[in-house]
């Protein structure tokens, strides 16, 4: 059940509301709670019943771990070995749900061995669900965990907003929240929660999901062989860079809105990444509880800078490749995550040197071409990460290339510029446009997305102004307190100082367009790691 | 660490923001209800206006029927469907058939389709009308050519899905936006579904010079596109596969062949062709003698072979007519025959390799 459906927003959601504002007037402040674990368990079940199964064994297991490392009385030595047991479990379900395949058809393919895995499906959010259970295994052993009941850690790791695709949330952020749940005014935390879920579905539905239309079809002429001009390589990497960000943007907007609705609040996830000023700034604001879980569990265990600068690459190496394989069996993943890998190396080897401290190099200027040089660098690294394969990666990027014997390279360009934005009448032509969904990418000619593919231009100008220019939802709702972990200067500062009729007319708008959006369902692409 | 409680540490909306919110979607879905049911760019609003200048043409009305006709099957309880590829799709009128015994009658023909469509819409039709008494489907070789895919019928969440589309989309609103403006600012007769379900072409737009158009067809993309030349040759190669099926089909159901030779099948090339609109699909004026002759009704002057029952008893003499009449073209029509085969043999060249 996707948040961007039918039966989630008019049929799962107000029933779980309906249920969960009656409970809250029980005495009893577990009955609203396990409301939702049960609401959480249905929402899981509804895409595969028999993978619940599996989710109830790992919570349960997951559960005994804690257990016996917190309130087991076991020696240092043993409560690591107990926490070393859990970790091994909770990688051994990923691997083999998510990586078994793929290790055997590698080593098929490099010994040429005959090993035959059976067809296996990956269940949903398994990645998310794991580092969250590992997460929580290690706070254990730390001696970071309290108010630790069967009810409250299943709620902990189940709980639906952030239960498929994150944000991975820390016990000590969740806990503390289910004490005063029968305490709060759910009415207003309802308007805010309902405002900023509308906004991400928004993002998603009319923002994200048009732009797929013009990525989706350049991809699929990359695939079925057919050749890109370099003005239409370049729209195609762009949609996709921007519907991945509007995509995910959204997605976070909607966990954090939907949890606010219940009176919780989830961690910031994304924070206008596409504004980074480095490659470093970016991993602070994309994914930021996915990084904050790869530093303090992985990163730092290994040393993290503590062994000199070598060691220091290598670790963000080592990190950065395992979290490209995290988000999914393919060597493209594993280069993407390498190329972030080498690009956080270089941006802190560039980091140590004198002159990057330069006070010129923090003003207005240098801090734009700054943002441009990382976000067409992250945009480039989305190129395999998007491909089927490397093969298809390199094509690719070969195409955005338009010094080589490409038939249209530069010239592309004029031909974009002119059928998108100066041939006013074709331009204009309002019955042509948005209608790549219609045809047959392999009779498409190479310089079709760049030049015939409307309202393309106009949708990336604006999409690309907005990314750079809008506050996020964090900023504009920031005086409503929307997540935890945001930076200080957005709290109590947001752009909007009251939510009242005007903000629920504009908002309203956005949820009906969105909603009529969603007779074209499409999975949230974050889902799928 | 301390987490800050939602209502004791941020502020808080107006009083009635929720009652705000609901009553602006109201609002919302209002208007949009009210400008996709007035300018209506698919023609199924329960409103039903003709405004010129406002939704007289409805060019987003074409290229939908996938969507739109099992809806429209459904509204209108047709006792007379047709099925198709774009060949009926755009030559058949239902409404030629008005105040016979196959009234009310509906093009659900769809570009394209194959057989195992057709199967799979029909069962999907004999559920959503209970009026269906007649179904007239083209037999169209190529849809006989190539392995049954196995179609299931469209599901009743599928149907109801698919018309949600058509009244509450973001497509619906667009379209409407796209419609309008085209009325407003061109309202140039175009390509449309008419409301009986067949295609409208706009006047004078079957004048174009088929021949060229076909040769350029044929001649031009090669590589990667080899599908279109065998296409015309096989259709001119696979009498076999046609007498087989004719013959199969005629003993379980009623078969009529329009395809005997004759002057309008054999139509010479030109600009202002009255039976065909291009060398692969006929006419209205063809098409509306087609269903004058099934329905009895008066029409036209026609050849005297225009219309011919197949038995399987007369399928071997029918198609051996055909073969011998496409033989006598070939021999009247030397150039093109030559270079038409010169493409055949460079493709086959290709593919060789």
């Amino acid at each position: 059940m996707l948040f961007n459906s039918y039966v989630f927003i008019f049929c799962f959601l107000p029933m779980v509301l309906a249920g969960y504002l009656l409970l809250r007037r029980t005495s009893a402040p577990q009955w609203p709670i396990a409301w939702l674990v049960l609401a959480s368990l249905v929402y899981y079940s509804w895409w595969r019943p028999e993978y619940l199964l599996l989710l109830l064994f790992s919570v349960g297991v997951n559960f005994g771990f804690g257990k016996l490392i917190i309130d087991g009385g076991l020696s240092h030595s043993r409560s690591r070995a107990a926490l070393t047991c859990g970790i091994v479990f909770n990688l051994s379900l990923l691997g083999y749900f998510k990586y078994a395949g793929f290790f055997v058809a590698n080593v098929d393919s490099v010994f040429g061995a005959q090993w035959v895995v059976p067809s296996i499906i990956l269940p949903i959010g398994i990645s998310f669900i794991t580092f969250q259970k590992i997460a929580f295994l290690v706070d254990a052993y730390r001696g970071l965990v309290r108010n630790f009941t069967l009810l409250n850690y299943a709620f902990f790791v189940t709980f639906f907003p952030q239960l498929i695709a994150g944000p991975i949330t820390h016990h000590s952020e969740i806990m503390p929240q289910i004490g005063p749940v029968q305490r709060r005014d759910l009415t207003a935390d309802l308007g805010v929660g309902i405002s900023i879920f509308v906004v991400g579905l928004f993002k998603k539905v009319v923002i994200a999901d048009s732009l797929a239309i013009y990525a989706d079809a350049g991809y699929s002429m990359l695939r079925a062989g057919h050749p890109l001009d370099s003005a239409s390589a370049w729209v195609t990497v762009l949609c996709y860079s921007f519907q991945l960000y509007y995509d995910f943007s959204g997605y976070s907007d909607m966990a954090v809105g939907l949890a606010r609705m219940f009176g919780f609040r989830l961690p910031v996830n994304f924070y206008s990444p596409y504004k980074s000023t480095s490659i470093i700034d970016f991993w602070r604001r994309w994914h930021i509880t996915l990084s904050r879980f790869l530093r303090d569990y992985l990163y730092i265990p290994l040393g993290g800078n503590r062994r000199g600068p070598v060691r220091r690459y290598l670790n963000l190496g080592i990190v950065m490749v395992l979290g490209g394989f995290w988000h999914g069996a393919n060597w493209t993943f594993v280069v993407w995550g390498g190329l972030h890998g080498l690009m956080l190396g270089v941006n802190h080897a560039w980091r140590a040197l004198a002159i990057s401290r330069s006070l010129a190099l923090k003003k207005g200027l240098a801090q734009r071409v700054a943002v441009a040089m990382t976000f067409v660098a992250v945009t480039l690294a989305w190129i395999p990460f998007r491909s089927d394969s490397l093969a298809d990666a390199g094509t690719m990027l070969g195409y955005l290339w338009p010094a080589t014997d490409h038939p249209q390279g530069l010239s592309s360009f004029w031909g974009l510029l002119k059928g998108q934005f100066l041939d006013f009448r074709s331009v204009l032509r309002l019955t042509e446009w948005f209608r790549p969904r219609e045809l047959w990418p392999p009779l498409l000619p190479p310089d079709y997305l760049a030049t015939a593919t409307r309202p393309m231009g106009l949708l990336l100008l604006c999409v690309g102004i907005a990314t750079f220019t809008v506050p996020n939802t964090y900023q504009i709702f920031g005086r409503f307190q929307p997540a935890l972990g945001l930076p200080e200067e957005t709290l109590g500062r947001g752009a909007l100082t009251r939510l009242d009729w005007r903000v629920a007319f504009v908002v309203a708008g956005m949820f009906v367009l969105s909603v009529l959006r969603l007779s074209h369902v499409s999975p949230f692409l974050y889902y799928q790691f | 660490m301390s987490v800050p409680f939602s209502t004791t540490s941020s502020d808080t909306p107006s009083r009635g923001y929720l009652r705000a919110l609901a009553l602006s979607a109201a609002i919302w879905l209002g208007l949009f209800l009210i400008f996709t049911w007035t300018v209506d760019p698919y023609g199924v609003s329960p409103m039903q206006l003709a405004l010129r200048g406002i939704n007289m043409q409805k060019p987003k009305r074409v290229d939908i029927d996938r969507l739109i006709k099992p809806y429209e099957v459904w509204r209108y309880q047709p006792r007379t469907v047709f099925l198709g590829t774009s060949r009926v799709h755009q030559s058949l009128d239902p409404a030629v058939l008005d105040g016979t015994r196959f009234a009310p009658a509906y093009n659900a023909a769809m570009p394209a389709a194959s057989m195992d469509m057709h199967a799979a819409y029909l069962r999907q039709y004999v559920q959503l009308d209970r009026n269906l008494r007649t179904v007239i489907v083209e037999l169209f070789l190529p849809n006989f050519i190539g392995r049954p895919a196995g179609l299931e019928p469209g599901t009743w969440s599928e149907f109801i899905e698919n018309t949600m589309t058509l009244f509450g989309s973001a497509d619906t609103l667009w379209d409407s936006a796209s419609t309008l403006v085209y009325n407003v600012f061109s309202g140039r007769p175009t390509f449309q579904v008419a409301p009986g379900g067949y295609l409208d072409r706009p006047p004078g737009r079957d004048t174009q010079a088929p021949f060229d158009g076909f040769a350029a067809y044929i001649w031009s993309p090669q590589v990667g596109e080899p599908d279109r030349a065998t296409y015309y040759y096989d259709a001119i190669g696979a009498w076999g596969v046609i007498e087989r099926w004719l013959a199969g089909l005629s003993g379980q159901a009623t078969v009529y062949s329009f395809s005997q030779p004759n002057d309008w099948v054999d139509e010479p090339i030109g600009p202002t062709m009255t039976y065909w609109n291009d060398t692969f699909h006929f006419s209205l004026a063809m098409g509306r003698s087609i269903l004058a002759n099934l329905a009895g009704l008066p029409d036209v002057k026609r050849p005297d072979n225009f219309m011919e029952r197949l038995t399987p008893e007369r399928v071997a003499s029918h198609v051996e007519s055909r073969r011998q009449a496409v033989r006598r073209w070939a021999q009247a029509n030397p150039s093109f025959v030559a270079r038409f085969e010169d493409a055949r043999q460079r493709w086959l060249e290709q593919n060789r390799r």
